[in-house]
């Protein structure tokens, strides 16, 4: 089921409503069905693939609280990699093929071809991350194992973070569900605002920018320069409010329920860097790489040049995490070497204190957005040709008359989506307008609600992290 | 009780909102948006000023033209030159159907001068390939705005998207799925389970029988035919079906005379490409067609075998379009049914 979708308009005030009138005891088995319902709404027997990693994780996080030394591990091992094969059948096995049958052409040996051609289902690498969380934080200690295998499904089913994310920790999530929650009228209040604020992002900025894009990247050799380079940064917002609005609206259902889940971003395109970009952008990943693989991998206390190779290994790593195509794992690379890019000179020559005047912040701020949106190309585009098509465009276009016009309109919304970002900086849109007069917080609402019913885009187009 | 007030003053506030912005919205966006996403607007409210008498309905049949055609009229624009004292006013949209008719139908506003509804009857409309089709999207979407609530409520269902939005992944797997599994050997000693493994047939072996389907073009035209006939119209589940009876069910409340015409398709060329099998479930198909909807009172125009595989535009696919003398034809076929 989409958030932005008729379905949940009733969907959602009713599984909230019914989650106080039930009992405590009682409502788990509610949120649980309510999640099924929720996934089993795009392809319902893809929920026996999550069914699978749920009793394998289940299973393994209980055998790894009994067992100490070296069983301890291997119950781990092969947790992690029975998660991971569902994932890697679903999401890479094609990929791989194809790349072993040109691999094998080149070497001159023969590799049959084999194609999955399968629906990816929605949300994998979430849940299956979700998971895997789930066992290693019980392997180091941190969690207990959940001996409730209800409990333990909602933990990885539970509907508003269930296909997008955030990617939450068991230590934070899981306890909850043992909490009996109480109804409480600003936690609705705030849910609600949470959940317009998304719907917002989504369908009048994101959802009016992605037939500019699909355009320009649908058709790229017949565009002018400065086509191409308005659809780059278009892409950025699109993809930011895009998966923003999914993430507010997703943390906006927990919380009318009483439920806390994390942010996923904190104004990513007020960054100054790309190390600061990366505390800011898809903040759930960003640190489930760090805590999962960059300091097992031993993190920034090991030599140079091994700190270097972490780096590159997790934005790598990152990058196949989006998606089984060449662009992805170009697109991880650059990141982590412009990281590497940044952070080097800092760490040989111990640089001083950066200039802290509000022209350098802002240059740096622009520069890394112009920075990150060149790099969001490979992430758009369909495959490394398609990149080079756009680059060549971009280059040698200048002459070509623009065929696409851009309507007023979205400059509008774009110039309000970056007035209400910027006035959300270091805080929440929930917490933001409790702050505010309620005439002024009324009339936010009014326009919002009002902007959201008559200026959402009109063609469908699903959250771009659900293929993820 | 104080909570409880707090919250009646919100949800009255929310309400005021609505209500405020149902009637901004009806008064400045309104009508740029139903121009945007809705155009069939105008032709709706051409058929009540214009004082149209006969509303016909068709796809790209009525407007495909040919190059060296030397009169480019419409279907409709010649039953109109032949009807010279009654107004035909066309919707016209490529890849309809009888669902999206209904709908353009049920939003022609009363009072108004109608008396007749032609309709195409496509016998592709009702197969899998049609059904499936992509093109349903954009179709379902264009109809949102013209649903009978307030202007607010059908700006919200479109911005919801609130219309048919399978992906294309699914649908394409829909299709496939009905031609592996839905039945044809009905008829005594017919070979072939279903659409896939007549398909497989003829692109394996026809060429036995046919030395053209050595030629991939032509192969993939004879696996095309059957991808686009090769199905047995269940009236119990057909989403088409349902869709007609509706029109039916819609001219009895607005008391319009119905028409249904059954548009020709190339049978010469599909008995030549893969026999006269593939011809005999076509003619099944239209008997149960012609037969149900005369039953309801409905004027059956039976064209099916009408034309010469000349008189169709497109010689390398399958397709509803013709010639100059074909729709000339035809419209000469829905006059003579409307006359008295």
């Amino acid at each position: 089921m989409l958030f932005n979708s008729l379905e949940f308009f009733f969907f959602f005030p009713l599984v909230t409503l019914l989650f106080f009138l039930l009992s405590h005891k009682y409502r788990w088995i509610h949120l649980l069905l309510a999640s099924c319902v929720f996934y089993m709404f795009f392809v319902p027997e893809y929920i026996l693939i999550l069914l699978i990693t749920i009793v394998i994780d289940y299973a393994a996080g209980i055998l790894i609280e009994n067992s100490d030394g070296r069983r301890k591990k291997i119950y781990l091992i092969i947790s992690i990699i029975s998660t991971c094969l569902v994932l890697f059948i679903f999401k890479y096995f094609d990929f791989f093929n194809e790349n072993m049958v040109s691999l094998s052409a080149r070497f001159g040996f023969y590799y049959p071809k084999r194609v999955f051609d399968i629906i990816l289902p929605i949300g994998l690498s979430f849940h299956t991350f979700q998971s895997l969380s789930y066992v290693i934080e019980v392997y180091r200690g941190n969690q207990k194992a959940e001996k409730h295998f209800g409990l333990y499904s909602l933990y990885v089913m539970f509907y508003p973070q269930l296909v997008t994310g955030p990617i939450e920790r068991p230590q934070n999530l899981l306890h909850q569900f043992h909490e009996k929650k109480v109804f409480n009228f600003q936690n609705l209040i705030d849910g609600l605002r949470l959940i317009l604020f998304g719907l917002f992002v989504k369908m009048v900025i994101a959802d009016n920018l992605a037939p500019f894009v699909d355009d320009v990247y649908g058709n790229p050799e017949s565009q002018s320069s400065t086509t191409i380079l308005s659809a780059i940064f278009f892409y950025s917002f699109q993809i930011y409010c895009d998966f923003l609005g999914y993430s507010t609206i997703a943390v906006g259902c927990a919380k009318a329920m009483g439920f806390s889940i994390m942010d996923n971003f904190k104004n990513p395109y007020l960054a100054k860097s790309i190390a600061e970009f990366w505390q800011r952008w898809h903040i759930s990943l960003s640190t489930w790489f760090r805590d999962y693989l960059y300091f097992p991998l031993g993190g920034n206390k090991v030599k140079k040049a091994r700190w270097i190779l972490n780096i590159l290994i997790v934005f790598v790593v990152s990058g196949i995490w989006h998606g089984a195509n060449w662009t992805f794992v170009i697109w991880g690379t650059l990141h982590g070497l412009l990281y590497l890019l940044e952070s080097i000179p800092k760490k040989i020559l111990k640089q001083k204190k950066p200039s802290t005047s509000t022209l350098s912040g802002i240059l740096k701020i622009g520069f890394t957005f112009v920075v990150v949106s060149f790099v969001w190309v490979f992430f758009r585009a369909e495959n490394l040709n398609h990149v080079r098509k756009i680059a060549y465009s971009l280059v040698h276009n200048w002459n070509i008359p623009s065929t696409l016009e851009i309507p007023n309109s979205i400059w509008v919304y774009l110039l309000s989506f970056v007035v209400l970002d910027t006035l959300l900086f270091k805080t929440r849109f929930d917490k933001w307008c409790s702050t505010i007069s309620a005439p002024m917080r009324w009339s936010i609402y009014g326009i919002l609600i009002f902007m959201t019913i008559t200026c959402s885009g009109v063609d469908n187009y699903p959250f771009i992290y659900f293929q993820f | 009780m104080n909570m409880k007030l707090n919250f009646g003053i919100k949800i009255l506030a929310i309400a005021l909102v609505l209500i405020a912005s149902n009637f901004i919205y009806s008064l400045w966006y309104f009508e740029k948006d139903l121009q945007k996403y809705a155009p069939d607007i105008n032709v709706i409210r051409r058929v009540v000023s214009e004082k149209a008498d006969i509303v016909y309905c068709g796809e790209s049949s009525n407007i495909s033209t040919f190059k060296n055609d030397t009169s480019t009229l419409f279907i409709s624009q010649i039953l109109n030159a032949l009807l010279p004292n009654q107004k035909v006013i066309d919707f016209t949209k490529k890849a309809s159907h009888a669902g999206i008719f209904f709908q353009l139908l049920k939003a022609i506003h009363e009072p108004n001068n109608v008396k007749t509804i032609v309709v195409t009857m496509n016998l592709r409309s009702f197969g899998p390939d049609w059904i499936n089709s992509n093109l349903e999207t954009p179709l379902q979407k264009d109809l949102v705005l013209l649903r009978s609530f307030p202007p607010l409520v059908n700006r919200f269902l479109l911005g919801f998207k609130n219309y048919d939005t399978t992906p294309a992944k699914q649908r394409e797997k829909k299709y496939k799925w009905h031609l592996d599994h839905d039945p044809l050997n009905r008829a005594k000693n017919f070979p072939y389970a279903t659409a896939s493994l007549w398909e497989e047939s003829i692109v394996k072996n026809g060429n036995k029988r046919n030395k053209d389907l050595n030629t991939t073009g032509i192969r993939e035209l004879a696996s095309q035919y059957i991808k686009s006939y090769a199905f047995i119209i269940n009236p119990e589940t057909s989403p088409r079906i349902r869709d007609f009876n509706n029109i039916v069910e819609l001219a009895k409340k607005r008391k319009w005379r119905l028409v249904f015409h059954i548009l020709p398709e190339n049978v010469e060329r599909a008995e030549k490409l893969v026999g006269k099998e593939l011809i005999q479930m076509m003619i099944e198909n239209k008997n149960l067609l012609v037969n149900r909807y005369k039953k309801l009172g409905v004027k059956m125009i039976d064209n099916l075998e009408l034309l010469p595989n000349e008189q169709y535009i497109d010689q390398d696919w399958t397709s509803e379009h013709y010639k100059e003398i074909g729709r000339l034809s035809i419209a000469k076929t829905i006059v003579e049914a409307l006359l008295p």
